[in-house]
């Protein structure tokens, strides 16, 4: 696969394991999908563990470039 | 890893030190909005929310002081900092020099250095209470000034440990993993708020279907308008705003982040500091104070307080009603009251020893988010503590620069974690970082008077550089007139440490206007003679 599509698609894993930071305790505070706190938790530390295995791939790293694409001034 | 990987982490503090910064290395907005949302959102900030709840703000000393006091602070960065960054484009400790004169700045730089390795203590003070959580040893107290047993000493002693050998090896390692932690911690720190919140409309029985219905919960249950816990300063909105426009006084009015700034563009990049005021210093100062109400919220008086209130108060209370009530501010200063009165030998040891809440980090941030909590506590004050004692051990390598860093960086982290083995710092920090910046200010105004108004008064700037002098005496006077003026005026003329900074700032500035009046005419006199 091409290495700006893997980046992408570690790019969009990073995103969901943010939403899945966030997203259950916002879910628990509109009494939305009858989320109760220790699974609330348990699906924060997933999203963590999530982010900090995915993120690293690709943050702070150099941006492959498209082949035959020429850097722009 | 080596030495030089460790320097190399420096970058934007260390490069240029003794030369404005080339255009070809000026950085855009972007640059300066991602590190300050980063580097504001720090282990610390779990302990400022909760102290202000203890101190007694109610939610509108909160919300709306804390809005205030942001935008104070990101005015003072665009419009006293920054100028004088983007004219100048040199380090502050460069600039110092030249008007200071380098016996000053030495002078200045232990100061800063002691300053750093204060706070970093108290960032290894906040992770410490996150081990506490597996290990169950006792936390601190709010009023606690001494380490209070074996199990916090050791995990202070770990942690420090940790922090000070990573700091003075990798700096540049544990940089990138702040980088990469930053949105996420941001993030749990608004699953605190969110849960506390959710939390007080469970408890309550509340539904929340407009921003006033919100409003009223944050009045009446969250925040309420009471008194402070005891042995703790009362905050009302001035407070609050005062100490969020002066926590960080000495990067803006004190100028430190001429350093960061030099390298802008244009001077209104400096509105790019909003982002760490408004996410670390806003968001997550409530959430924080959010979580710590909830906790006050859910605690009920235990068996020695019970006991008090109802067997020796004037017949108020019964023990049902009690074991039915949060804990109050009011409930506990009743009950030491009480003890303080009956004779000792009296006592049951209930009511000897009553629990007193405590605010510690690590046990709040786990019961709300569990694990992910407790990480968040520990990479939050891992990942701040670590470039502050970088940047203390740059403080105290600026006057022996022979110094090894790698020697003088592992030295300060030991310093820092003997200051975090005493929870007082932390305790106090809203005090200490208020202190810290009243004591940094002067240089500040040093600096602003000496950039736009010596000239116009007919005198030189950068007057140590001009003059060949090691302590420029106008400089020196100024600032220690200044911290003892302010000092007395908090001893006593009961003025609180939080206001005192601002009358500090303009008399620092008239200080230095007369005595360089002064000073430079007694030397030019001494020369023509």
């Amino acid at each position: 696969m091409e290495p700006m599509i893997i980046r992408r698609v570690l790019q969009v894993l990073s995103w969901i394991a943010l939403a899945m930071t966030i997203g259950p305790s916002l879910m628990m505070l509109c009494g939305c999908g009858g989320i109760d706190q220790k699974t609330m938790q348990n699906m924060m530390l997933g999203a963590t563990i999530g982010w900090f295995i995915v993120t690293p791939l690709w943050m702070g790293r150099e941006k492959p470039r498209l082949q035959g694409s020429e850097p722009s001034a | 890893m080596s030495e030089e990987q460790a320097s190399a982490g420096s970058d934007i503090v260390n490069e240029f030190e003794r030369e404005p910064v080339p255009k070809s290395s000026l950085l855009g907005f972007k640059s300066f909005v991602g590190m300050y949302a980063g580097e504001h959102c720090a282990g610390t900030e779990l302990m400022i929310g909760p102290l202000f709840v203890a101190n007694g703000a109610s939610a509108f000393d909160l919300v709306v002081g804390l809005l205030v006091g942001n935008a104070l602070a990101v005015l003072s960065w665009m419009f006293l900092c920054a100028p004088i960054a983007t004219r100048v484009r040199l380090t502050l400790y460069y600039q110092l020099e030249k008007i200071c004169g380098r016996s000053l700045v030495s002078a200045y730089n232990v100061f800063n250095g002691v300053v750093f390795c204060l706070l970093a203590g108290s960032m290894v003070t906040v992770s410490a209470t996150a081990v506490g959580v597996w290990f169950d040893f006792p936390m601190p107290g709010l009023s606690d000034i001494l380490p209070n047993s074996y199990g916090w000493v050791v995990a202070v002693l770990a942690i420090g440990s940790v922090i000070s050998i990573v700091a003075a090896f990798g700096y540049e390692t544990v940089s990138k993993f702040a980088n990469i932690a930053a949105p996420w911690m941001v993030l749990v720190f608004l699953a605190f708020g969110f849960i506390a919140l959710a939390n007080f409309v469970e408890a309550t029985d509340t539904t929340i279907n407009t921003p006033g219905d919100l409003w009223t919960l944050a009045n009446t249950e969250i925040w309420p308008d009471v008194e402070p816990l005891p042995g703790q300063p009362d905050f009302g909105f001035w407070h609050v705003a005062f100490f969020a426009w002066f926590c960080n006084m000495a990067l803006h009015v004190g100028m430190s982040d001429l350093t960061v700034f030099r390298y802008a563009r244009k001077s209104w990049y400096a509105i790019a500091t909003s982002a760490g005021m408004y996410v670390g210093h806003f968001m997550a100062w409530i959430a924080a104070a959010a979580l710590f109400a909830n906790y006050l919220y859910s605690q009920r008086p235990d068996e020695g307080m019970v006991s008090l209130l109802v067997n020796h108060g004037n017949g108020q209370y019964t023990a049902a009603e009690l074991a039915d009530t949060p804990l109050t501010a009011k409930l506990l200063r009743e009950a030491m009251e009480i003890r303080a009165e009956l004779p000792q030998d009296t006592l049951t040891d209930a009511e000897r020893n009553f629990s007193i809440p405590t605010v510690a980090p690590g046990p709040l941030a786990y019961g709300a988010c569990g694990l992910a909590g407790l990480l968040c506590v520990i990479i939050a004050g891992w990942t701040t503590a670590n470039p502050t004692i970088y940047r203390a051990g740059l403080a105290f390598q600026a006057i022996v620069p022979r110094w090894s860093r790698f020697k003088v960086t592992l030295a300060t982290g030991a310093l820092a974690t003997l200051a975090g083995l005493f929870p007082a710092i932390a305790m106090k920090i809203l005090e200490f970082l208020a202190l810290s910046g009243m004591m940094l200010m002067p240089m500040g105004a040093i600096v602003f008077v000496d950039f736009w108004l010596l000239k116009k008064f007919g005198m030189q700037s950068n007057y140590a550089e001009l003059s060949r002098s090691s302590f420029n005496l106008a400089a020196g006077l100024t600032w220690f007139l200044t911290m003892g003026t302010c000092v007395a005026l908090v001893k006593f003329a009961g003025i609180q440490i939080y206001f005192v900074s601002l009358p500090g700032w303009f008399l620092a500035a008239v200080l230095y206007v007369i005595i360089s009046k002064l000073y430079q005419r007694k030397i030019h006199e001494g020369a023509a003679e």
